[in-house]
């Protein structure tokens, strides 16, 4: 094509050649991707990645935009006042889909104001001591904890790390004096510097602190594939005592707004399949759980069974939204 | 642990053409970023990031850590040339070497700041290579107590130095505390000061802010003197690295703020600003003549310069050994090592030697690249003197402005900055100082989370809220340093008396 007929056909469509054209050709201008946190953690990185293999499956430039802050609204605003054609698309996580919309007003609801697209990045919690710890199993532990107030550390009142010690203090009748430390990375670190007696990281913390913590247990009922890469031979709860419950939904991945045409989604999913494969997979870091749950309904369960486990310990927290 | 075959193979991959070339781009990139107001070492890191994902290791990190060096230096030369600092780590390089700058002696401040900041660098590398692990050991016990008496100490550091009057400089330190109570209770989530706006949840951002305190409110400053002519003798202008005198002049000042800023770095935390004043605070302390800093001497410029890049090597001390970032900088280079696959931590130097000494001798040669690199930028930097204001105030503005909405893609956020802007504008017509005002606003988080958290963990108790060696330390040297002058003084009179009997 040469620059005139470039120009005629850009003014053509300018004249507004209309919708139907547009949506035919979609997508025809670079696409934004809207990242609620700020560049360089994991949830950009994986964010990156995607937007990246997006880009070579549409053919069109796809940009990652940081916009972090504000318990992640303004991030999840910016999305919902753009146009719904597309062009913009949510990069959604625990805390913008899940825990902040369950504990505070907000302008928004994750499962009305969103189609979304596909679940990748997911993690599941598990409790650490230090490696010298006299706890060398779950039971030593329970012993430990039920003689001793311990110190627990976690990231962030109310997120997923702190809720899954809270649901473990309620099922085993256990009382602990609670650090919020900022990070999983910086609640670890409080854990070897001694600051806390016992910490709730993710499965894959243990890539990054190998030698230094001990696993005990993992807070979670279903065995996911990633645990026996991750933390060979440890037990859930569920495993280790029958009947106690633990769980944790920590997902993310890319949704659109709703009322985007079904065209255009049904394009970003057929894209989007090209996240799950192999060689993309071996891009992510080594300590990025990965669960894929693919297409709108599907992941619209998925975010309906985190409302499930997560209501009810929010709502002893005194947290939950009335 | 000197494994001769790791070094051999460390030399040969930084002989590689592209990882040199990398280094040299690292250095200007990281330059740039620095001069420019806002943008600080972590986001400049963060923005090459991606560009590693299909690179080896080696020229990967370097590129980073290149960047990372010379970010930190890069936010001294628009501290000096125009008064602004252009990362938080170079606030308090503002006071002597702008003040030099003025007083038409601008090429010796940039020399001065530019020496200092390899000298740093290297000291602090040189402490990476030789004692890392045993120095990492002690930061990781920094915990809640120690944390809250280090806030304390820098606070009460801080304050008593920067302004001139001790009633002023604890009124914006206080003022700078209450700004940080601002958002989201982290341990309740009460909202706080939040005025209904979700823009407020996690409080006054920390950049917009910064940048807005000092930048807006010195383009608003030099906007009213714009008629103003410089007069200025034309030598000044030629960039003048100091001489081996004036260095050995100095050698006691830049192996103390050497040892604070790599100490300082390795406590994971805010490092660099923080190291800076505190490396200002001592060689004031320290000084015959006190009255004199802040007014455009060479220890005013070197002390904080040398501090700030000598956090570097420390900052790597516990993300190399322990896998703990020391800065946020650092955090994102562990990022960039999580990529890689390689897992900082103590088993890194076994697994993995050639690669730490890639790094170790990468180091060596950032910091002796950046020499010829800054000296470069300096001859630029210089003859911003001869810029009008009517050109630099409104280039600073759209800089400012446009760096803070890049990062953030927020105007809530460019609002903040021109906000702070107003409000160091007044503070400083009103002759209070901007320096406290800002060390409050950093330190103001550290200081609420670590109080409160310590009293979780103290649990009603008082002993145990004191059950801390490192803090009682640290509270102790507090109390030396408060109560020193008056001793001294004292016993200043009590020996001149004597004289006079005898």
């Amino acid at each position: 094509m040469n620059t005139l007929t470039k120009y005629a056909l850009a003014g053509l469509t300018a004249l507004g050649l209309g919708a139907g054209a547009a949506l035919a050709d979609y997508p025809e201008k670079p696409i934004n991707v809207v990242v609620s946190f700020a560049a360089g953690g994991n949830a950009d990185i994986v964010a990156r990645i995607n937007a990246e293999t997006l880009s070579a499956e549409l053919g069109v430039p796809v940009n990652v935009i940081n916009k972090p802050g504000g318990a992640h609204i303004p991030a999840v605003m910016s999305v919902l006042e753009a146009p719904a054609d597309g062009y913009t698309i949510f990069n959604w996580s625990p805390p913008s889909m899940m825990v902040v919309p369950l504990t505070r007003k907000v302008p928004y609801s994750p499962m009305d104001d969103f189609t979304p697209l596909f679940a990748g990045i997911s993690a599941s919690n598990a409790l650490y001591v230090r490696a010298d710890s006299p706890y060398t199993t779950f039971e030593e532990f329970l012993e430990g904890a039920k003689a001793n107030k311990l110190a627990m550390g976690v990231n962030n009142l109310g997120a997923p790390p702190n809720l899954s010690a809270v649901q473990l203090a309620t099922e085993f009748g256990l009382e602990f004096k609670t650090i919020a430390l900022k990070t999983v990375p910086a609640t670890l670190t409080g854990l070897i510097g001694g600051q806390v007696d016992v910490a709730v990281g993710q499965v894959a913390s243990i890539h990054q602190f190998k030698d230094e913590v001990r696993p005990l247990i993992i807070l979670d009922n279903n065995r996911q594939p990633f645990f026996e890469k991750d933390l060979p031979g440890i037990r859930t709860v569920g495993e280790a005592v029958p009947g106690k419950q633990a769980g944790v939904w920590v997902h993310g991945g890319f949704a659109v707004k709703a009322g985007t045409p079904d065209e255009v989604v049904d394009v970003l999913l057929k894209a989007t399949e090209a996240i799950n494969s192999e060689e993309t997979r071996a891009k992510l870091p080594a300590s990025v759980g990965w669960n894929w749950v693919h297409g709108p309904d599907d992941v619209k369960a998925l975010f309906q069974t985190g409302i499930d486990l997560y209501s009810p310990i929010l709502d002893g927290l005194g947290l939950l939204k009335k | 642990m000197f494994d001769l075959a790791a070094i051999g193979t460390a030399f040969v991959n930084l002989a590689d053409p592209f990882t040199f070339l990398m280094l040299v781009l690292g250095i200007v990139l990281g330059l740039v970023i620095g001069i420019l107001p806002g943008l600080g070492p972590p986001i400049a890191i963060a923005l090459a990031l991606p560009f590693t994902f299909y690179m080896e290791p080696v020229p990967s990190l370097v590129l980073l850590l290149a960047i990372y060096n010379a970010a930190i230096y890069g936010g001294s030369i628009s501290a000096v040339a125009v008064g602004i600092p252009g990362t938080g780590a170079a606030i308090a390089t503002v006071m002597d070497g702008n003040a030099m700058f003025k007083n038409g002696r601008g090429g010796e401040a940039l020399g001065l700041s530019l020496t200092g900041s390899i000298i740093g660098g290297l000291i602090s590398v040189l402490c990476l290579t030789f004692i890392a692990p045993v120095l990492a050991t002690v930061a990781i016990k920094f915990g809640p107590r120690e944390f809250l008496a280090i806030s304390i100490f820098g606070l009460v550091v801080v304050v008593r130095v920067a302004g001139a009057s001790l009633s002023k400089g604890l009124l914006m330190g206080g003022l700078g505390i209450f700004l940080t109570t601002w958002g989201l209770d982290e341990l309740n989530g009460a909202e706080r000061y939040t005025f209904g706006s979700y823009h407020l949840y996690e409080g006054i951002p920390l950049v917009p802010f910064l940048v807005g305190l000092f930048a807006v409110s010195e383009v608003l400053i030099g906007a009213e003197k714009a008629l103003d002519k410089v007069r200025f003798d034309q030598t000044s202008l030629r960039v003048n690295l100091p001489g081996m005198k004036t260095l050995s002049r100095l050698k006691g000042n830049l192996m103390r703020s050497s040892l604070i800023g790599t100490i300082i770095g390795i406590i994971p935390g805010e490092g660099a600003a923080v190291a800076a004043f505190f490396a200002y605070s001592e060689e004031k302390r320290r000084s015959k003549t006190p009255e004199k800093f802040g007014t455009g001497i060479p220890d005013g410029i070197v002390a904080p310069e040398t501090a700030n890049n000598a956090t570097v090597g420390g900052a790597l001390i516990p993300t190399l050994t322990l896998g703990v970032p020391g800065s946020p900088a650092a955090a994102v280079l562990l990022g960039a090592f999580l990529i890689q696959g390689l897992a900082p931590g103590p088993t890194l130097f076994d697994e993995r030697p050639d690669i730490m000494f890639s790094l170790f001798l990468g180091l060596f040669l950032i910091n002796i690249l950046l020499l010829f690199i800054g000296l470069v930028a300096i001859r630029f930097a210089a003859k911003l003197i001869l810029v009008p204001m009517t050109v630099i105030v409104p280039t600073v503005l759209l800089l400012s402005v446009t760096g803070i909405y890049a990062v953030s893609n927020s105007l809530f956020n460019v609002g903040v900055l021109l906000g702070a802007g107003l409000l160091g504008y007044v503070v400083r017509k009103l002759g209070y100082s901007i320096a406290p005002l800002s060390i409050g606003f950093v330190l103001g988080h550290i200081l609420e989370n670590s109080l409160r958290q310590s009293i979780t963990i103290a649990d009603g108790s008082v002993a145990e809220f004191f059950n801390t060696p490192i803090g009682l330390g640290i509270y102790a040297a507090l109390i030396l340093t408060i109560l020193w002058g008056p001793i001294s003084d004292w016993l200043k009179s009590r020996n001149a008396g004597k004289v006079e009997d005898a």
